[in-house]
């Protein structure tokens, strides 16, 4: 990325600004660096979990069951007796897992589709665009259930579904973009020095064109977990007595009157979750819209 | 005008056609021996050899899929295992659930949603408009099954407000016992409502002609009423339209949690019976909905705005 960056300055060809993580989080606005400190503190807590809580997420006490939040229990306990505090830092693990591999499979399958469309164009494109209509027909969340109801209910089935359901958005994202800035100087030029189409697609064009994806990532991230937690609420993702925080919450849904802890936090866990991602999301989408101005 | 409309209804037949090949393929995907999968327990050789001749699970796939269409051209859609019946009576009773309950959301939703936007919009960049929309993002990521439970027990169970299961016993009644799960579903599509009315209201906000009438002196009511939001209401129908899909999610999470006998607690409950020409049938119908209402959207749109269709 850089040296080619320092190759297409020397040029005076358009360059984007190097998007390094610490400009990004340096650069102005507080959402944004809100939001990120917050996701780095959410997956520290996640990976760091044993040393964070002295319970097991699975070990059963059934003497403790269904305790109300207090010193020894900060989130209460579940009817198996299990500490609910543990469960969600533990849960943070999978559905954290579930957001980033629920964007990485599709973000790369869109990216490839929607550069060969945009690039190509012709009946490539037209092919491409009619097998787009077909699956944004399907309600998503519709489409990843009938799926995973073939397939059978788990995580591996979940990330198959999601993979094949969510990359249209990325691909009519990324071929846009491809539309646009194939035109430009720099395309041109790299076209007049006889680069291949492959170097000129993924070297030269996708820097230019990935930024809006990368901000449509971030919401999707917050519907992959939605999903995630909702296929697990519904017995349909990962099987209990995983602490998914969908699973969790179907777990203390009979409880909800007497204890409502048991449904309260990993809810709050989940909101937490997608306040954050939106807002780097927002703070992304304000920082790209001025950079486009600048150029 | 009328070029434009047979434009778009042309345009809507490949798309059932892929449609129609994505819900065919999607029994392909069940892992092993389709027929004993369908059959779960109740299987016996003899049976399975039955099923898997019936469903021509022997012949080339092209050849299962034109049998398949065939009978869906007949209007057979397939026999539910489970209900021992055709799929489509069962489906069809379960519509009117569905369309009420997203009839009612998107009206409740557009209740909460106008009067925020238009506020925000007018007071663009100050402290109400970041509070909305710190308030818009943080109910983006809450989970409607979390919300309905929630929702269910405080505004249900505490107040004792509104009834939180069953469909009621029509009518009014239906309205009233329908009025939490719609809640749910509008709170959870508001946001983005919100957020594409707001700058469309404050594009409009910009024009000419409400420059025009700002300098013709007409009363701020008028202006508001007359000129913007009828300008920005329009672009709303799009809106809605292209965020059904993700509020058809939203009633069957709310179905099954609320007990509602619509189209979506009959997907969740035909995938535990294992019942796969419902959950083919569900999906087909729920994909045909969406082409419908796109369809229908895009038209009137066309009808109000006729420069959409001029534009072709």
């Amino acid at each position: 990325m850089t040296a080619m960056n320092r190759i297409q300055r020397a040029r005076g060809l358009p360059v984007r600004p190097v998007r390094s993580f610490w400009q990004l989080l340096a650069a102005p606005g507080w959402g944004r660096r809100i939001g990120i400190v917050g996701m780095l503190l959410i997956t520290a807590a996640a990976i760091f979990a044993p040393f964070l809580t002295p319970y097991d997420p699975e070990a059963l006490d059934l003497a403790t069951g269904l305790q109300a939040p207090s010193a020894a229990h900060w989130f209460g306990t579940n009817q198996l007796g299990q500490d609910i505090y543990t469960r969600v830092l533990y849960g943070a693990r999978i559905d954290l897992l579930i957001g980033t591999v629920g964007v990485s499979i599709p973000f790369v399958m869109g990216i490839v589709v929607g550069l060969v469309a945009g690039w190509f164009g012709g009946w490539v494109d037209g092919l491409i665009g009619r097998i787009v209509d077909v699956v944004v027909a399907f309600p998503f969340l519709v489409l990843v259930i009938a799926i995973v109801a073939m397939l059978g209910p788990g995580l591996v089935n979940f990330f198959i579904a999601v993979s094949l359901v969510s990359w249209v958005a990325y691909a009519r994202i990324i071929r846009g973009e491809t539309l646009v800035a194939k035109n430009r100087e720099y395309v041109l030029a790299a076209r007049a020095l006889g680069y291949r189409d492959t170097r000129i697609m993924f070297r030269h064009l996708l820097p230019n064109a990935i930024a809006p994806a990368v901000v449509f990532a971030m919401s999707d991230f917050i519907l992959d977990i939605l999903a995630g937690a909702s296929l697990g609420f519904f017995g349909l993702g990962v099987q209990p007595p995983a602490p998914e925080w969908g699973v969790m919450i179907a777990e203390g849904r009979n409880f909800v009157i007497t204890a409502p802890w048991v449904v309260v936090f990993p809810g709050l866990a989940i909101i937490t979750v997608g306040l954050f991602v939106s807002l780097i999301g927002d703070g992304l989408a304000d920082w790209v819209r001025r950079v486009d101005a600048r150029e | 005008m009328a070029r434009y409309v047979v434009y778009r209804l042309l345009q809507t037949i490949p798309v059932l056609f892929g449609v129609s090949v994505v819900v065919f393929l999607l029994v392909r995907l069940i892992p092993g021996n389709p027929a004993i999968a369908i059959l779960g327990s109740r299987a016996t050789p003899e049976l399975v050899a039955r099923v898997k001749d019936e469903l021509g699970l022997d012949l080339p796939l092209w050849q299962q899929y034109l049998n398949w269409l065939g009978n869906v051209m007949r209007l057979q859609f397939g026999i539910s295992f489970f209900y021992q019946s055709d799929v489509a009576p069962i489906t069809f009773g379960r519509l009117p659930i569905t369309l009420a309950l997203l009839i009612y959301s998107t009206l409740m939703a557009l209740f909460i949603s106008v009067p925020l936007a238009t506020i925000a919009a007018l007071r663009r960049g100050g402290f109400v408009d970041q509070a909305i929309r710190l308030l818009f993002t943080a109910t983006l990521g809450i989970p409607s099954f979390w919300l309905a439970i929630i929702l269910a027990l405080v505004l249900g169970v505490q107040l004792k407000l509104f009834p939180i299961a069953g469909p009621g016993n029509g009518g009014l009644d239906t309205v009233w016992h329908l009025t939490l799960p719609a809640l749910t579903i509008a709170l959870s599509i508001s946001p983005i409502l919100a957020r594409s009315l707001r700058s469309s209201l404050i594009e409009v906000l910009g024009s000419d002609p409400i420059t025009t009438g700002r300098a013709a002196g007409l009363r701020r009511p008028t202006l508001l009423w007359s000129y913007t939001l009828r300008n920005s209401l329009l672009p709303l129908i799009t809106v809605l339209a292209l965020n059904l899909g993700w509020m058809i999610g939203g009633t069957v999470i709310v179905e099954q949690v609320f007990g509602l006998p619509g189209l979506g607690s009959l997907l969740l409950t035909s995938i535990s019976s294992r019942d796969y020409a419902i959950i083919q049938f569900v999906t087909l119908v729920f994909a045909v909905l969406v082409i419908l209402v796109n369809l229908v959207a895009d038209l009137s749109y066309a009808f109000l705005d006729p420069r959409v269709s001029l534009r072709r």
